[in-house]
């Protein structure tokens, strides 16, 4: 945690920048607290306009300018000598490509990459250096795929479950699959959850630093702001990008938990898949209410159960295996 | 929020040499933002969408009378406002925009939806006296810096900064009240 804060320090915009001054003018606690809400506050931004309508927007200025002259030269000039540049290099990368194949058959067998897959337990983190020197924190209960090798793309991993990735630089992008979508990043610093063993299926990606692009079945390809994120759900459907408190979609890197606007049949879930127990939900009136909670410190199943059962107004019993939730009387 | 300095900068540089490369860069980036501002101050998306077109292009008119080092961002939203102000929407529409929001806030069936922390912010933040939720959504989610707002709303930085400090103030008691565990350390 202490490093996403030293980041987010020097690179704090602008605005970051002003509301420290702001604070600094305060007492300690109520500079605190004040930081607390300004980092919730991220929740509640205005919905951006939907990808479609940039687009729109977007081709709608650019005919504009064309029209005001000047733009639509330099485009004319460019679009013919462009077109040849295409052919001709698809004619010397289809010979270079035949020539190849020969040779590569007889590669592939000594060449032929490796998987290496890692699985974190519950209740534990990893640190992996990955074979093109990208670095990932491995949630509990994960399992990481990449392969090595020389012929290996060293750029793709696959994950299920959750990840906080840090890419090295490197003019290729890199690529992060999951069952239901695609991430894909340049120099960057992202978290990336994807659970299909689950009652609400789905792939989420945060942003800390840089940009990311999210590709899935049903959806136009999202791009990530820092400090946004997107959810895409079973059937490949993408959400709008949408801010959230950065903090909490990564508390699990420094030992914490939080639920960001989750119902609590989620949360629960989440929670027992983390630590390997099983817990029971025994308060259907109760599982879609949404929750939202931060534990910094999240020692065990039981400690957050208790922060969760306070906030919800439920009480928990253990038994051999983990725990049953039910409505407090 | 995530635009740098740097970026303007080159855009608007890129701009003053009549480069529409550069200007469709600085309205991809900017027009999210634009748009959220413009919808808020005249309350229908097409008038939005409208709005900042037309502040693009005033832009791209002006463009060699560009100075990159003065803030470009803060000059993109001061003639947005200017422009939204000025439609029929913004005039016949009542700024306040918290009515929707607390009509169904009181509403006990739909308990689940307002119970959700994000939904809670957002009518917190609409209960704001105007003047304030504007420079609140400037700072916080348009990326603005204090002296850019200052030069949007013409007031002085030192307003600004009273107007986030009783925005987070606000925001903060309400909190509290809904669920003191979220302020803790």
């Amino acid at each position: 945690m202490s490093r996403l804060n030293q980041e987010s320090q020097r690179d704090a915009p602008q605005e970051r920048r002003d509301l420290e001054k702001t604070l600094a003018a305060l007492d300690e606690r109520e500079a605190e607290e004040l930081a607390k809400t300004w980092d919730l506050a991220a929740m509640a931004a205005d919905d951006e306009p939907a990808p479609e309508r940039i687009a729109s927007a977007r081709e709608r200025f650019t005919a504009a300018l064309a029209a005001n002259g000047r733009g639509s030269e330099t485009a004319r000039t460019d679009r013919p000598r462009r077109a040849r540049r295409m052919t001709s290099q698809r004619r010397t990368r289809l010979v270079a490509a035949a020539a190849a194949a020969v040779g590569l058959a007889v590669l592939l067998v000594i060449l032929w990459p490796r998987s290496t897959t890692l699985t974190v337990p519950p209740g534990e983190l990893a640190d992996v250096t990955l074979p093109d020197g990208s670095r990932a924190t491995l949630g509990a209960a994960s399992t990481l795929t990449y392969r090595r090798g020389p012929l290996a793309d060293a750029r793709r991993v696959r994950l299920d479950g959750e990840a906080y990735f840090t890419i090295a630089p490197d003019d290729r992008s890199f690529r992060v699959e999951t069952f239901n979508a695609t991430v894909t990043a340049l120099g960057t610093e992202f978290n990336v959850r994807a659970v299909e063993e689950s009652g609400h299926p789905s792939t989420r990606v945060a942003l800390v630093q840089g940009s990311v692009r999210v590709d899935a079945r049903l959806a136009e390809s999202v791009r990530l702001r820092p400090g946004e994120m997107t959810e895409v759900d079973a059937e490949g459907r993408a959400s709008a990008p949408r801010s959230v408190p950065i903090e909490w979609e990564t508390a699990w890197l420094g030992g914490g938990f939080a639920v960001v606007d989750q119902p609590l049949s989620a949360a629960i879930e989440d929670l027992a898949r983390r630590f390997g127990v099983a817990i029971e939900l025994q308060a259907e009136y109760l599982e879609e209410d949404t929750l939202a909670i931060h534990l910094p410190d999240a020692r065990d199943a039981e400690t957050v159960l208790a922060d969760v059962c306070s906030v919800v107004g439920c009480q928990y019993t253990e038994k051999q295996d983990g725990f049953v939730v039910e409505a407090r009387p | 929020m995530g635009i740098s300095e740097a970026e303007v900068r080159a855009w608007a540089g890129g701009m003053r040499d009549s480069d529409p490369e550069a200007a469709t860069e600085l309205f991809h980036a900017f027009y999210p933002h634009l748009f959220r501002y413009a919808r808020r101050i005249t309350r229908d998306e097409g008038t939005a969408e409208d709005v900042v077109q037309e502040a693009f292009l005033r832009l791209w008119k002006m463009r060699a009378r560009l100075d990159p080092d003065r803030s470009v961002r803060a000059l993109l939203f001061v003639t947005v406002r200017n422009l939204a102000y000025n439609t029929q929407d913004a005039r016949t529409r009542p700024l306040q925009g918290s009515e929707r929001r607390r009509v169904r806030d009181a509403d006990p069936s739909e308990r689940t939806n307002t119970d959700m922390l994000s939904e809670r912010l957002k009518v917190w933040i609409d209960a704001l006296p105007d003047r304030r939720r504007e420079a609140f959504h400037l700072s916080r989610y348009e990326g603005l810096s204090y002296e850019e707002i200052a030069r949007v709303m013409e007031i002085s930085v030192k307003t600004v900064e009273n107007h986030i400090r009783l925005a987070l103030k606000d925001l903060r008691d309400q909190i509290r009240n809904y669920e003191p565990n979220l302020l803790k350390k």
